[in-house]
């Protein structure tokens, strides 16, 4: 992309105006649903939201390293797929996680963008968890221009065992990734 | 059907090096590599039930006799009236809410004391 007149135009065609970016899917087709927002309008944006949520009841993880929650990376459940044409605005993306460990535990959740190892979040976290808690991350970026996955994280203190919670077998009850997007 | 955190034990005890595992059966080494394949994972999840192991609750149906002991003589209050204050507010406070009987005991001792001796 270069400018003419403060005009997004085509590098080497600027009679061609910059409308907007997608990403395909397969070589013919696109797509534009709550976890894959493979689609940005330039002009006329409206906002919208990628959502995902690990279908899982429960699991364990105790480690004090980051890594992706429930080691899911599937597109819907571990994590949401973006593109963003420009980057000029802030996208802002939440985690939410439930965990328990029966001995107090420094724990978060977090998020990685386009990484399952690197924590994005600049505010996090539930200290001393003792029984049950809540371990939320809290993100605010200028996502680069192009395609992104943004992974929902954990991390836990080695303590005990920490349980942590997808759905917990009920349908009032879901962990997951919430970015708040443009399209 | 799994039970996480007691198959989390499970592993562990059996000596297996393990970051953490899932309700759907997962169960990841500490590079989080899937590993509930290899035989000596597999073993444990095979001979793995998910019940909670059971809890022994016992009523009592007489009252607990135990030796008069105190682990730790609370601190009393030095003022008497306050002591007696403190004794009423231990004695006082809710139904099933711990309390420290030496403290109570003791308060009042203080309390009492105090009006024997402004007595003589």
């Amino acid at each position: 992309l270069t400018t003419q007149n403060g005009i997004y135009v085509k590098t080497g065609a600027t009679t061609r105006r910059y409308l907007g970016t997608f990403y395909t899917t397969s070589t013919t087709t696109t797509e534009d649903s709550s976890t894959k927002r493979h689609l940005w309008n330039y002009y006329n944006r409206r906002p919208t939201y990628a959502f995902c949520g690990d279908p899982t009841n429960n699991w364990t993880y105790t480690t004090a390293t980051w890594r992706a929650a429930n080691n899911n990376t599937t597109v819907g459940e571990g994590r949401v797929e973006c593109v963003i044409g420009i980057a000029d605005k802030w996208t802002y993306i939440r985690t939410h996680a439930s965990c328990a460990n029966t001995t107090p535990a420094v724990v978060s959740s977090g998020v990685g963008i386009d990484s399952t190892s690197v924590n994005s979040s600049q505010m996090m976290g539930q200290a001393n968890l003792r029984d049950y808690g809540v371990a939320d991350g809290n993100c605010a970026s200028v996502l680069a221009a192009g395609f992104h996955y943004l992974q929902m994280l954990e991390i836990s203190q080695a303590v005990g065992t920490t349980t942590w919670y997808g759905d917990s077998n009920v349908s009032y009850f879901q962990a997951g990734l919430f970015a708040e997007l443009e399209k | 059907m799994i039970n996480a955190q007691k198959l989390d034990a499970e592993l562990k005890n059996a000596g297996i090096q393990i970051s953490g595992c899932n309700t759907n059966g997962k169960v990841w080494d500490v590079g989080n590599n899937e590993i509930q394949s290899r035989a000596d994972v597999a073993a444990v999840i095979a001979a793995h039930n998910p019940e909670d192991t059971p809890v022994t609750e016992i009523t009592f149906s007489l009252p607990i006799v135990a030796p008069d002991f105190i682990t730790m003589t609370p601190e009393i209050n030095a003022d008497p009236e306050l002591a007696l204050e403190e004794a009423i507010a231990e004695m006082e406070k809710g139904e099933g809410k711990p309390k420290s009987i030496a403290l109570i005991a003791l308060s009042l001792a203080k309390y009492l004391k105090s009006k024997k001796d402004k007595i003589k």
